[in-house]
């Protein structure tokens, strides 16, 4: 048995298999997205949409009545993918190219070279693509890199990916996109998206609260107040007072339930802003190389950028470490245990790059589009496997 | 070593919005029409690209269509150029023979 989904394309009814609807959606809205600065949207699209029901027809005479999945391909492979339109004015300098002009005076910033995410051959978003191009490698060694630190990182890598997509605008090709949105991408920009991105994680997360909150109480209630707490919490009560925190959370080993509640609270308060601060970091070094700016002031000519950069890493781990030092301790001194306060920081990790993933396919058609093709592979394969 | 496709690849993408022009200035055609005439040569092109091209054309007021019943099938969109793409079309050629003009020059 067959599922079949009937669609009109521009008046006519159409008959599709299940796996042919999911392919036509997946094009339709991948065209959707890459035609979405378009006036001419709906024209465009229902011009497409006639010309995909004149090739279904075209095909389906020789055969049945239904669209099956390979007629589909073929329809669609025909068609070829749907491209925006290069950009009306014409084009004063190439985007990648490196700074070629020998007068260093001169106004620098429109051709220095700019990440952008390069969605040509992507496997996701294309953002290992534009990385690649910025610095000069290899996408594959990109590749090759990104998944060798997301082994060691944890879902910090993965994090990086999910925030670059949001911030990383994509280009076409290079020179389209600096054509199409060149002035409209700046520093300020950046930063507010990236602060209403940091408000909706954290408020979701605070609706999760109520339940890590009783667990905790709970870890708490079943951990004994050994010496070893003693030993973790000392650490904790330094840090705090130099913090100014309340002079509850500086009393060492025999802390009562509440107190270590409280604890726990601060130590999920240090994970929020460690949260924050890695996300606003990572939005400035991104802004830092798609524009070659900070906050409207450009860098000195004479500065190379992997100073910068290197000095960029330098603050966020100053204030970085200090904050993850912040968050163990304070997990420690409401657990009484070092090891059970990593397991939660570590889950916390988990659970807010999983959020961050959920908001990304929110907001990002183009991670919709991939998930679909994903289901439809994972499918192929299934129907291949099972004779079907 | 590069083939000279695709040395002029990019060439080849930019020249295609002239060579559309120069089709629609020989005839009144449709896609299908355009499609066709395209396929057998280096511009060959798939709606996919098409019809966003056309799309931009026409918003610079360079060409217009215009409905036409057919025998067969639902009514067709006939592309013809503007007095303003007409215009456009002799400006790219005439650069397009400066262009080449210079080469042939180069050469000797």
């Amino acid at each position: 048995m067959q599922r079949v989904i009937v669609v009109t394309l521009s008046g006519h009814s159409y008959s599709l298999a299940a796996p042919a609807y999911d392919a036509l959606s997946a094009y339709l809205e991948r065209a959707e997205f890459e035609l979405s600065d378009n006036p001419d949207k709906s024209d465009i699209l229902s011009d497409i949409e006639e010309a995909i029901g004149a090739k279904c027809a075209l095909h389906l005479s020789a055969r049945g009545d239904v669209v099956t999945a390979e007629i589909m391909a073929r329809v669609l492979d025909e068609m070829g993918p749907v491209q925006a339109s290069p950009p009306d004015a014409p084009r004063t300098h190439s985007t990648f190219g490196a700074n070629a002009t020998s007068d260093p005076s001169a106004e620098t910033n429109a051709s220095r070279k700019r990440l952008y995410r390069i969605r040509d051959g992507a496997m996701i978003a294309g953002v290992c693509a534009g990385l690649g191009a910025y610095f000069g490698i290899d996408v594959t060694v990109v590749r090759l890199m990104a998944v060798a630190l997301g082994l060691l990182s944890g879902g910090g890598v993965l994090l990086f990916y999910l925030l670059a997509m949001f911030i990383v605008p994509s280009a076409h090709t290079s020179e389209q996109w600096a054509q199409a949105h060149g002035v409209a991408f700046n520093a300020q920009e950046i930063i507010e998206r990236a602060k209403r991105e940091v408000e909706r994680v954290s408020k979701r997360v605070a609706s999760d609260w109520r339940e890590g909150w009783s667990a905790k109480a709970r870890a708490s209630k079943t951990t004994t107040a050994g010496s070893s707490s003693h030993t973790h919490s000392e650490p904790t009560g330094h840090r705090a007072r130099w913090f100014g925190v309340p002079e509850t959370w500086n009393q060492p080993a025999t802390l009562g339930p509440s107190s270590r509640v409280a604890a726990g609270i601060a130590g999920y308060m240090f994970g929020i802003v460690s949260a924050a601060w890695f996300v606003a970091s990572i939005a400035v070094i991104l802004v830092l190389l798609n524009t070659g700016r900070l906050f409207g002031f450009s860098l000195p000519p004479g500065v190379p950028l992997w100073h910068v950069l290197l000095a960029a890493g330098l603050v966020y781990a100053a204030i970085a470490l200090p904050l993850r030092s912040l968050r163990m301790a304070s997990y420690a001194a409401a657990s009484g245990h070092s090891f059970a306060g990593r397991v939660v920081g570590e889950v916390l990790t988990l659970a807010t790059t999983v959020a961050v993933g959920a908001l990304v396919m929110i907001a990002q058609p183009e991670v919709r589009v991939y998930v679909a093709r994903l289901l439809l592979t994972v499918r192929a394969i299934h129907e291949n496997v099972s004779g079907t | 070593m590069t083939s000279p496709e695709d040395q002029f690849g990019g060439i080849r993408k930019g020249l295609l919005e002239f060579a559309l022009l120069t089709l629609i200035g020989a005839e009144r055609v449709y896609v299908a029409d355009i499609l066709a005439r395209l396929a057998s040569t280096p511009f060959a092109t798939q709606e996919g690209t098409l019809y966003p091209l056309l799309s931009k054309l026409r918003r610079e007021e360079f060409v217009d269509y215009e409905w036409v019943e057919s025998d067969s099938g639902p009514p067709r969109k006939y592309y013809s150029l503007t007095k303003k793409g007409r215009a456009r079309l002799g400006d790219l050629s005439a650069y397009w023979k400066l262009l080449d003009k210079t080469l042939q020059h180069l050469g000797r």
